[in-house]
């Protein structure tokens, strides 16, 4: 039974010689004169007024519709509470009403 | 230039001292990053081009480094990403599934010219293979650069503790596999 502690740990890997001295060197080469890019504010920002802007559009679209169906349910209401009260007054009860008013 | 971390962060932000400081930092932490990556993609040609997009990326968002971790730490986070990023684009580009990348790399390792292990280490190698990728990346760094958990966790994001549990599981199946024939 081989155990991985028993094992040779180094790599069978190389690298052409010099490489290191030369890799540093090409690095040097590619990014002399070349500024880091700077990431502007708007890019930085970009996510957050992405979800900002997606929140809006929920609410501008969404606002409406519920304005609507407040209103809707409202008309509903009236119109089920005045045939609710319409159903509970008898007309005796009515003229009754208006000749005590009278 | 002798600088300690501090220094070389300090130097890294100012436009005067910057590209010094950062071909300093490349000088550093060049062979580290380099076996790194080599230990995943396997071919040297393949790890050059990785490392260089590696510092390249590094150079260009080195203003967005703000220095809450080590450089060492953000360039090996920067590093894996590349090197994930690689290995899928590999895999794409030759339509190779998840299970079918551990002989391509194999195959690959085997032929590149920088490649001179014997019989054994090739098993091990194979065996690594067979692991799934960021548990190759856990045995990599415990096993072959025998980085602290800590260290890990900080270039991971993983807890000790599932890092710990990774390894000890890579270890059993790492040894299964070498033991199998």
């Amino acid at each position: 039974m081989i155990r991985l502690n028993d094992l040779d740990k180094n790599l069978p890997f190389s690298v052409p010689e010099g490489y290191f001295d030369n890799f540093a060197t090409q690095m040097q080469q590619q990014i002399a004169g070349s500024s880091p890019r700077r990431i502007s504010l708007y890019r930085e920002l970009r996510p957050y007024l992405l979800v900002a802007a997606v929140f809006a559009g929920v609410l501008f679209t969404a606002l409406p519709m519920y304005r609507q169906y407040q209103q809707r349910l409202s008309a509903q209401y009236n119109t089920e509470l005045i045939s609710y009260v319409m159903d509970e007054v008898n007309e005796d009860m009515l003229i009754d009403y208006y000749l005590d008013e009278e | 230039m002798h600088l300690n971390e501090q220094e070389l962060i300090t130097a890294l932000r100012n436009d005067d001292e910057k590209t010094v400081a950062f071909n300093r930092v490349v000088k550093l932490y060049q062979q580290q990053l380099y076996w790194s990556i080599r230990k995943m993609v396997l071919c040297h040609d393949d790890t050059n081009d990785v490392l260089q997009n590696t510092f390249i990326k590094a150079w260009n968002s080195i203003d967005n480094f703000r220095g809450d971790s080590k450089l060492l730490t953000w360039l090996y986070r920067i590093a894996i990403n590349e090197t994930l990023g690689f290995l899928r684009k590999q895999r794409s580009e030759n339509t190779i599934s998840l299970d079918d990348e551990e002989n391509f790399l194999a195959q690959k390792m085997e032929a590149d010219e920088f490649f001179d292990g014997d019989e054994l280490q090739l098993k091990l190698q194979k065996a690594v293979l067979s692991l799934p990728e960021k548990q190759r990346i856990v045995f990599n760094m415990k096993y072959f650069e025998e980085m602290k958990y800590e260290e890990m966790e900080a270039v991971l994001g993983t807890s000790v503790g599932a890092l710990k549990a990774s390894y000890h599981l890579a270890v059993k199946k790492i040894e299964a596999f070498i033991n199998k024939e």
